[in-house]
């Protein structure tokens, strides 16, 4: 509940605050989006398989996020940005999928 | 070990096990952080699991909220202050156009009326016979007759989508050459009558006929025999343009003959800098 | 968090209890919350979607927005000018007596005629004497010619022996030039008659006409005039499928 607090906060703080970003970043948004649900799915399956733990957890988050933007930064430098995020997305959602598949498993026996 | 029991136990005859890279991202085991740090807090003694109330996990839930929220935003207005000049220069050219389509339905009113007061002069200073037809070989008159509706549009945007595949204010130019040579009459492109001072050409990715963007899509009308004008548009050096235009870049082409094809008339039609030589000859005395 | 030390849940009804236990507080909140953070991400994907669809304005780089902007405002001030002559016309056939309103007339006969290409003209402007030893003319370096001069306001344009006007088409034919089917052997002269500091700027322009002339080993050398002649005429044929409909 309470990490679902924070989530919500956060979002209202973003819309309030609403800080410009550098156009630089932008590329690297969607896939950070990507990643950060990656881990956020990989969490929540930790959590009803009670093993979760928050360090884990935030340096999950944050390698998942960091790994996912070397390798659009590496595609953009090397020409091929759209591909390796197309890559990138491919492996995260199967992973996504496949986390959601064993919550809903673990949830309703299905 | 632990996470793939099955493929050590028997790793040859595993019929699946060329397939354990494709298992394994279709069907990944938990982070074995979670495991490892599970089996660690077990061995302390503690709960496997941290629970969800601390300070770490909401700190990064705040974060990860801010990062969603930011993202959205982000990616929904690009570029918040060039949108607004942006915003600002589009209204500009639509209310322009707008008063500029206004200016086109007086035009056509005063026409009338001016042509309607010249008929009941008494006294004609000028031949009305004469008049008409310099009318209508200048595109000023409203025209109706048996001809063409040729149509293009840009085919619809797909993830691989080229560049280069939209109608090209080129490709218009290029098919009006070949109309003009072929048969046609009159021609006017979405409704823009096309004379002698009208221009087709390219601001960005709009087409501006006669200083007035069009929209998609486009629709050449022309008059002129039918039969010549669909000969040329199916199988003349046009007719492979359009082919060209079909096959290679995906663009939509509707050819329709009609028995009735109105064309408006030209709006500017005045001259500035063109005088008339006195005692020139024209071309109505040598015919 | 408690109890369950040691033996990880398997049964569905077990992970349920913890569910409930994570959301029990304020079920109804917390389902608002994710409810309202999936409207995010929805919004965010959609709004995306809609941008890579929606061709229009929109799509334009500023650049190109400032250009349309002029060509609009163009268009609107020629419309207004077009307007006040055909408003002077109609004041003059209505009020005026029979000379003024004979005037106004064949003021009106007389720009028709120009822009049909029916008389002589004459006024400033530009000609340009084209020489290209080796031809190599392509009827898309025509077009643009001629889409330039109309762009800079040429009121009426030779080509060679050929007056061009609306329905003016380019060929090829065996490598030479052909305007409106008759042959223009190189080199050629182009007259242009409009406000000549216009047009030739028109034809220096980077990659226009006379650059394209240059690419095919040829030379372009224009020259200005107060006072240029256009005398060829373009016979103008009765339309025989384009009748005039009364505009009502």
């Amino acid at each position: 509940m309470i990490p679902l607090i924070g989530l919500a906060a956060g979002v209202i703080l973003g819309l309030v605050l609403s800080p410009t970003v550098p156009l630089w970043l932008e590329p690297y948004l969607p896939i950070a989006v990507i990643a950060a649900m990656d881990a956020v799915f990989g969490g929540i399956r930790a959590a009803l398989e009670a093993s979760f733990n928050d360090k884990v957890f935030v340096v999950s988050v944050l390698s998942n996020v960091l790994v996912a933007a070397l390798i659009v930064l590496l595609g953009n430098q090397l020409g091929v940005g759209s591909q390796l995020s197309t890559g990138v997305v491919v492996v995260l959602g199967l992973r996504i999928f496949s986390n959601v598949a064993a919550i809903r498993r673990h949830l309703m026996g299905a | 070990m632990r996470l793939r029991p099955r493929r050590a136990a028997a790793p040859d005859q595993d019929p699946a096990a060329s397939m354990a890279l494709l298992r394994e991202v279709m069907d990944p085991p938990l982070d074995p952080g979670y495991a490892s740090s599970a089996e660690r807090r077990e061995r302390a003694g503690l709960p496997r699991s941290t629970g969800g109330r601390t300070v770490l996990l909401v700190v990064s839930a705040i974060l990860l909220g801010f990062l969603l929220s930011v993202a959205a935003q982000t990616l929904r207005t690009p570029d918040s202050a060039g949108a607004t000049t942006r915003q600002e220069l589009t209204q500009r050219i639509e209310a322009a156009d707008a008063v500029g389509d206004e200016r086109v339905a007086q035009i056509d009113i005063l026409r009338g009326e001016i042509g309607r007061l010249q008929d009941q002069q008494a006294t004609p200073v000028v031949d009305p016979a004469e008049l008409d037809a310099a009318a209508l070989a200048a595109g000023a008159t409203k025209v109706a007759g048996q001809g063409v509706v040729l149509t293009l549009n840009d085919p619809p945007l797909s993830a691989d989508s080229q560049d280069d595949e939209r109608v090209l204010s080129r490709d218009l130019q290029v098919i009006v050459n070949g109309l003009w040579a072929h048969g046609a009459e009159a021609i006017a492109i979405n409704e823009q009558r096309l004379t002698t001072t009208s221009t087709i050409r390219f601001a960005g990715q709009a087409i501006v006929v006669d200083l007035k963007a069009l929209a998609r899509p486009y629709e050449v009308a022309v008059i002129g025999e039918q039969e010549q004008l669909l000969a040329e548009l199916r199988s003349g050096s046009t007719g492979t343009y359009l082919t060209e235009l079909r096959s290679d870049y995906g663009i939509l082409v509707d050819l329709a003959p009609q028995d009735e094809v109105t064309l408006p008339a030209a709006s500017r039609l005045s001259t500035r800098v063109a005088r008339v030589p006195d005692g020139a000859p024209t071309s109505e005395d040598d015919s | 968090m408690t109890q369950v030390q040691g033996t990880p849940p398997v049964s569905p009804r077990h992970a349920w209890r913890r569910v409930l236990r994570l959301i029990r507080p304020r079920i109804s909140a917390g389902n608002l919350l994710a409810a309202g953070i999936t409207v995010v991400i929805g919004f965010a994907l959609v709004t995306q979607v809609q941008a890579a669809n929606d061709v229009a304005l929109d799509d334009l780089r500023e650049t190109d927005l400032v250009a349309l902007l002029d060509d609009v405002t163009k268009r609107a001030d020629t419309l207004e000018s077009e307007i006040r002559l055909l408003e002077a016309d109609r004041r003059a056939l209505e009020e005026g007596s029979g000379a003024e309103a004979g005037e106004a007339a064949r003021a009106r006969l007389t720009s028709h005629q120009i822009l049909a290409g029916t008389v002589a003209v004459e006024g400033s402007g530009i000609t340009m004497t084209v020489a290209a030893p080796g031809g190599g003319f392509t009827p898309t370096m025509m077009i643009d010619l001629m889409q330039e001069l109309r762009n800079a306001g040429a009121e009426a344009i030779q080509i060679g022996p050929v007056r061009v006007v609306a329905d003016s088409w380019i060929g090829i034919e065996d490598g030479t030039l052909v305007v409106d089917g008759e042959q223009v052997a190189v080199p050629f002269r182009i007259i242009a008659i409009g406000d000549p500091h216009t047009l030739a700027g028109a034809m220096a322009i980077p990659g226009g006409f006379s650059d394209s002339v240059r690419g095919i080993g040829g030379n372009v050398q224009l020259v200005d005039g107060e006072l240029l002649v256009v005398d060829a005429l373009h016979r103008a044929e009765e339309p025989q499928y384009a009748r005039p409909v009364p505009s009502e």
